[in-house]
């Protein structure tokens, strides 16, 4: 009997390591970007593909200029991202206005 | 009957002591209530991982604080993260994933995790996986290029443990005429018409070099975020390469076209692989090996010390795959160096770490500077040259001391 427990339990192990079920749940952040005219076109055409974190690491000045136009189209011919001419337009005059040098990175 | 009830109180006391003890931790670090402008990029804790710092979440892209480098082996928990596209794997049963092997091949192969483990030789090394971007943002001296602002930590180097590669193409059998082998993983873009992460490599350094698939990440299966459950390793080049959560292997006979194969992780095709602060490159190539390179861990930049004190400057080097021969250390701007002091090396593709233990004599500030030189005697250059993609910086590392 013993002897049958052991072997039951040992398969048990063996077939335990076999298979693996891995699962997380990812955080959830509270993203802010500036209250302005165009915020809505942004969140809108932007956010499903990628979170706003993609905005704040850029800064139109320091990556030269024509940075916000030079990333809208990016988008939209390497990535396809399904955005009208119209709503580019928007977007990268928000991002323009908004985030143009509006952070330096202290290095250390 | 009395000291077992002791025993048991005792061990119910401590056991509450530990729950208690570990949700106070776990209390001692929130995440960020708003994330703005003003605190980006943040530290912040995902599940499997200490605070990382966060570059962004959809998809999550993690950096590894530099203090981390003082050991040679980055521990899972603390090993960067970067995927490109947001549908990443959340949940993986591996009673159901499969492996499959197609393409050119003589059969079709499906393999489960159990039949890699079983089927094939394991094999272990240790070896440096490195973003392209890694240091991109030490190019803001000469001009910022778009990607991810990563400083220190996109990189990591771990004891990987898999098969080889090139055991599981013989086993399907590779066709004669094969000349590209692609990778593809779980991740999916949100959008379907987005670019899939498809990426090739030259079927050469496929059957004939020493890449693995790896379902283990210093001796534990991979953490989700990292590729579980199987990852390519491609000891020596850049991360891009190392495909994460490979799911299908494609033998080709002809070249795979696609955004990620044909535009992104390209750089200038010159010595340098580099242009003028703006200029687009002329002919451009696929990023490949790691150039070499060294990152001083600790103590932290601009450290206070008092006069006659000593203090254990710490870090590690790496390369593509020579190997380090020497860090050396400046403390008057690189007009002499001395040599650090190198930890046992643990194969050719691993950190190398090193250690100084400076004394300091003067009052006054005390930049210091370090340099590795590989086995084959290529020196980390002072700066890095500059490319449109920000990738490579492999420029001299430095910190500040202060002396009171």
């Amino acid at each position: 009997m013993k002897k049958l427990a052991i072997f039951l339990v040992s398969i048990f192990v063996i077939n335990a390591s076999f298979a693996e079920v891995k699962e997380i749940k990812l955080p959830y952040f509270n993203w802010k970007m500036k209250d302005a005219p165009g915020k809505d076109v942004f969140e809108r055409n932007c956010l499903m593909c990628h979170s706003p974190g993609y905005i704040f690491d850029q800064s139109e000045g320091k990556s030269g200029k024509h940075l916000w136009e030079h990333v809208v189209h990016s988008m939209i011919n390497d990535f396809k991202a399904p955005i009208s001419e119209h709503d580019a337009k928007i977007i990268i005059k928000y991002l323009k206005e908004n985030y143009s040098n509006t952070k330096k990175r202290i290095l250390n | 009957m009395s000291s077992r009830r002791e025993f048991l109180k005792k061990g119910l006391l401590l056991a509450g002591a530990a729950t208690v003890g570990n949700s106070l931790i776990e209390k001692a670090f929130a995440n960020p209530s708003e994330i703005s402008i003003e605190n980006y990029p943040p530290l912040v804790k995902y599940p499997t991982k200490k605070p990382l710092i966060l570059h962004a979440d959809r998809p999550p892209i993690l950096e590894t604080p530099r203090e981390y480098f003082d050991k040679v082996i980055t521990p899972n928990d603390a090993f960067f993260v970067r995927w490109h596209l947001a549908d990443i794997p959340t949940k993986v049963d591996t009673a159901t994933w499969r492996l499959k092997i197609t393409g050119n091949v003589n059969r079709e192969v499906e393999l489960s995790l159990d039949d890699l483990k079983t089927k094939f030789e394991p094999v272990s090394y240790y070896a440096v996986l490195q973003c392209s971007g890694n240091g991109r943002a030490f190019y803001q001296k000469q001009q910022t290029p778009t990607g991810t602002q990563w400083t220190y930590g996109s990189m990591g180097n771990a004891l990987w443990t898999g098969v080889r590669l090139s055991d599981v193409l013989r086993y399907a059998g590779v066709k004669p005429d094969s000349i590209e082998v692609a990778f593809d993983g779980l991740d999916k873009a949100p959008y379907p018409k987005t670019p899939d992460v498809i990426r090739s490599l030259h079927i050469d350094k496929c059957l004939y070099e020493n890449l693995i698939l790896a379902y283990e990440m210093n001796g534990e299966p991979l953490p989700l975020l990292n590729g579980f459950p199987i990852r390519l390793v491609v000891p020596g080049w850049y991360a891009t390469h190392w495909i994460k959560s490979v799911t299908t292997i494609t033998v080709l006979n002809e070249k795979l076209k696609n955004f990620w194969m044909e535009k992104a992780y390209h750089i200038p095709d010159n010595a340098c692989h580099c242009v003028e602060p703006g200029e687009k490159p002329k002919r451009k190539r696929v990023i490949s090996f790691m150039d070499v390179k060294s990152i001083i861990a600790k103590p932290k930049n601009n450290t206070v010390l008092r006069r006659g004190e000593v203090v254990k400057i710490s870090g590690v080097a790496f390369d593509g795959g020579a190997g380090i021969k020497t860090v050396l250390l400046s403390f008057d701007n690189g007009k002499t160096w001395k040599p650090a002091n190198l930890e046992p090396e643990l194969g050719r593709y691993s950190f190398r770490g090193w250690f100084y233990y400076f004394k300091a004599n003067k009052t006054g500030n005390v930049k210091v500077l370090a340099k590795a030189i590989n086995k084959d005697g290529i020196e980390q250059p002072y700066g890095s040259g500059w490319n449109p993609g920000g990738y490579m910086w492999n420029g001299l590392d430095s910190i500040t001391i202060k002396i009171v």
